[in-house]
């Protein structure tokens, strides 16, 4: 029971990696706030978590939305009056050429993918100094290391965000918060087969994905989410500022 | 969760410091332990350690540098256990020295226990893991954050850590079909053993204010410490990380970040 006592909120838990943490961190002991901006997602994940014999509940959040961030944060102070983990998990994709994406597309993926990494590491840091310890883990992406042909707006994104984690790492090194980033490769997530969905040939586009991985299959969302309840774990408790990928090898070449 | 029953995993430089807490943390996790190491009194003294926990362990000279002792101690290894299924490529020597400092023979030194050392290990390894039935297995390379970024005076150390995490990859790329993970941990400054005998050798005279440099060194201020670096070696060998081969874990309480 590595996060047993511990606070967990995971936005976009209800689905893909958020979902598979959000299942893994409350089995593993942790009280467990996870979100959508949709409301119609979470039964499943709340019962999964349920037949688990964890703990769980389920808050509606945007978090494009600077108020919801910090609403987050205050309903996790006001019902377990500590916030230990922070998982910005919830993300959005833009598979678009530069030169076709509109302006407000722009806007979303920055604010889903980098603000709302912002404004909820803003609402929880204070807490946590008080505290004296937390752990923040953003979910980027191996794209916010490297690129991708296609999606050169959600590429930098998470670059944004990647580098958010580090920065923040060297501003709270000594006050006990460590903060890092996840950088899954491709995984089999209601997030990647919408991707696939806008593609030309959708069943030929998610079968090159498996390809264009070293280990030729996709990620499981329960392999990124061991990464992240290790990174979050008091195990890592000297890892701080890193980009850690999980990706089967697709960044060693 | 981050078992490692059934699993025979071969530390070596486990004598002492990261190795001898991986040893024995493999070992509270299920795992029959190869405790390897050129000091066989302090591969002993962890031998007795783990067998007085309940676990399984035998000590194994090994000189990392020395090519037909590695291939006897993969041999050993496979005629007490029947496999080999975790290697952790620790063993490893300091060097302090910029370019004009460093000899030849001192570069060599380094590079064949750093370097070639790990070479040759995981090559013995690898053919053992590939041959097995059924195939596959799991290489731990600890390298360090002076393979990725200049440190000072680390000429030879930091060359021969880069290449330490260049193996790492070659390796993880050329045997990925074949069930095979290789990563590499890439560590700050750890208060070790090693890191006391640096102190000693190199700083004999303001050891305690040197040590204080180290610590402050890290963002977080202060040394890392072997069992944060221990826990990182069993995430990494675990099933669990089944999608995670060919990369650095760097573990440095921020150092890297900049």
């Amino acid at each position: 029971m590595r996060l047993q006592g511990k606070t967990a909120i995971i936005t976009g838990g209800t689905t893909g990696i958020g979902r598979a943490s959000a299942v893994l961190f409350a089995r593993e002991g942790a009280q467990v706030i996870l979100t959508d901006w949709r409301t119609d997602r979470s039964s499943a994940a709340l019962a999964e978590i349920a037949a688990a014999g964890g703990e769980a509940t389920f808050v509606q959040c945007d978090v494009s939305l600077r108020a919801d961030n910090e609403r987050l944060i205050a309903t996790c102070l006001e019902r377990y009056g500590k916030v230990d983990i922070l998982f910005c998990n919830a993300g959005r994709f833009l598979p678009k050429l530069i030169t076709e994406c509109s302006d407000e597309e722009i806007d979303t993926i920055f604010a889903v993918n980098v603000k709302a990494l912002i404004y909820a590491s803003r609402a929880a840091i204070p807490l946590m100094l008080a505290q004296g310890h937390g752990a923040i883990l953003f979910d980027a992406s191996i794209r916010g290391l490297g690129a991708q042909p296609g999606s050169p707006i959600y590429c930098a994104s998470k670059g944004a965000a990647v580098l958010l984690a580090r920065a923040l790492a060297l501003d709270y090194a000594t006050a006990g918060i460590r903060v890092n980033a996840l950088c899954p490769g491709i995984v089999d997530t209601p997030m990647l087969r919408w991707g696939a969905s806008q593609e030309a040939d959708p069943a030929a586009a998610l079968a090159s994905y498996s390809r264009e991985q070293p280990m030729g299959r996709l990620a499981t969302p329960e392999e990124c989410a061991y990464v992240a309840l290790w990174l979050v774990s008091d195990e890592a408790s000297f890892i701080t500022g890193v980009a850690m990928p999980v990706d089967g090898g697709l960044t060693a070449r | 969760m981050f078992r490692l029953d059934g699993k025979v995993a071969l530390v070596t430089g486990a004598g002492s410091g990261i190795g001898r807490e991986i040893a024995l943390l493999y070992a509270t996790q299920g795992a029959q332990v190869v405790v390897a190491d050129v000091n066989m009194a302090a591969a002993g003294a962890v031998v007795a350690e783990i067998s007085g926990a309940g676990g399984t362990a035998n000590a194994q000279a090994m000189d990392v540098a020395d090519e037909a002792a590695v291939q006897a101690a993969i041999t050993a290894t496979v005629a007490r256990y029947g496999q080999l299924n975790i290697l952790v490529n620790n063993a490893g020597i300091s060097q302090v020295g910029n370019i004009l400092e460093t000899s030849a023979e001192e570069f060599d030194r380094v590079m064949a226990v750093n370097l070639k050392g790990v070479f040759l290990c995981s090559k013995y390894a690898v053919a053992q893991m590939v041959a097995q039935t059924p195939p596959g297995g799991v290489l731990v390379n600890i390298a360090s954050v002076a393979g990725m970024i200049a440190v000072d005076r680390r000429a030879a150390y930091g060359t021969s850590k880069g290449g330490v995490i260049a193996l790492t990859r070659s390796v993880a790329m050329d045997f990925v079909g074949q069930g095979i993970r290789a990563n590499a941990i890439c560590p700050g400054t750890v208060h070790t053993p090693f890191v006391e005998g640096f102190l000693e050798r190199n700083f004999a005279d303001s050891k305690d204010e040197v040590r204080q440099q180290l610590h402050a060194r890290q963002p977080i201020g202060r040394m890392g410490e072997p069992r944060e670096i221990a826990s990182a070696a069993l995430y990494l060998a675990a099933e669990e990380a089944a999608f995670v081969t060919g990369s650095a874990l760097v573990i440095d309480g921020g150092w890297t970040a900049k």
